[in-house]
């Protein structure tokens, strides 16, 4: 999906879920966790880095694949249309549209990865919204208790 | 994400409010995602209006809806030639209580279909694709 240099990206093998859940479980105590080195030394784990730590064991322990990139990536209008689950004609056209920001790398859109999140969570909260509004609707005019009885 | 398989939501599905305000619910927390067509939708305000007395204010209401809101849904392009091969399959594994014929399409396609059995196909497709 995600093809840069700074992104990580892995599916957890069988063995490592198991793995990841005895992580997990280490990491949700209350405390501070710390990484011993092949050298024996040991340093704490920073407030963030434990926060972060603990997202991405919790998705990996079920098996999910996880990738980590930072918010100013910039992502082609491939990778940003697999991250919403739409067409990349579909998100060419909401770029063009001015929906989100976007830049050129040459002749390629280019969107950050910020401003894609940004976009999601208001497409999604929109989303909700017009839910909603199509459910007053279909309880207003008694529609959920028809039934139309399909052809043939 | 592994639940990313498209369904063709047809309009004997869509006129089925409940069913229909489900479904959208489902497709907003991409538990799959739904497509349409502007024949799919053409024939599901015309039930809407023709068995269920909805007046055009109405439908426009739900359509406008689903066009701001939904707008990827919208299959815009070559799929007429693929029509011919969305319709229910006759091979391929039996609804284990029932014994109907299997709805799925390959892997990634999937008609949704009103009848029950084909709905807890789904329902058991989206356990399945999520692993739950």
């Amino acid at each position: 999906m995600v093809a840069a240099a700074e992104t990580i990206q892995v599916t957890p093998r069988e063995q490592e879920i198991e793995q990841a859940h005895r992580l997990y479980r280490m990491l949700v105590q209350e405390g501070i966790a710390a990484l011993i080195g092949p050298d024996g030394e040991r340093i704490d784990l920073p407030p963030s880095v434990h926060l972060i730590l603990m997202r991405v064991v919790e998705k990996m322990q079920e098996g999910k694949t996880i990738a980590v990139l930072p918010l100013t990536e910039e992502l082609s209008t491939q990778a940003a249309a697999d991250l919403l689950g739409v067409s990349r004609q579909f998100f060419v056209r909401e770029c063009e549209a001015h929906k989100l920001p976007f830049s050129y790398t040459g002749t390629h859109r280019r969107v950050l990865l910020g401003d894609l999140l940004d976009y999601k969570k208001r497409r999604e909260q929109a989303r909700r919204d017009s839910i909603v509004r199509i459910a007053r609707q279909s309880e207003e005019l008694g529609d959920y208790d028809k039934f139309v009885p399909p052809e043939e | 994400m592994i639940s990313d398989f498209p369904v063709m939501v047809d309009a004997c599905v869509l006129v089925q409010a409940a069913v229909r305000d489900i479904l959208l619910r489902l497709f907003e927390r991409r538990l799959f995602l739904a497509r349409w067509t502007d024949e799919i939708i053409e024939e599901t305000v015309r039930t809407l209006r023709d068995k269920l007395g909805r007046t055009q204010e109405q439908t426009d209401y739900l359509v406008n809806e689903l066009r701001n809101h939904f707008p990827d849904a919208w299959v815009e392009q070559g799929y007429r030639e693929l029509i011919p091969s969305m319709t229910n399959p006759r091979e391929g594994p039996s609804c284990p209580r029932c014994g109907r014929e299997n709805t799925l399409r390959g892997d990634r396609e999937v008609l949704a279909s009103l009848e029950i059995c084909r709905c807890a196909q789904f329902a058991q497709l989206i356990r399945e694709r999520l692993a739950l």
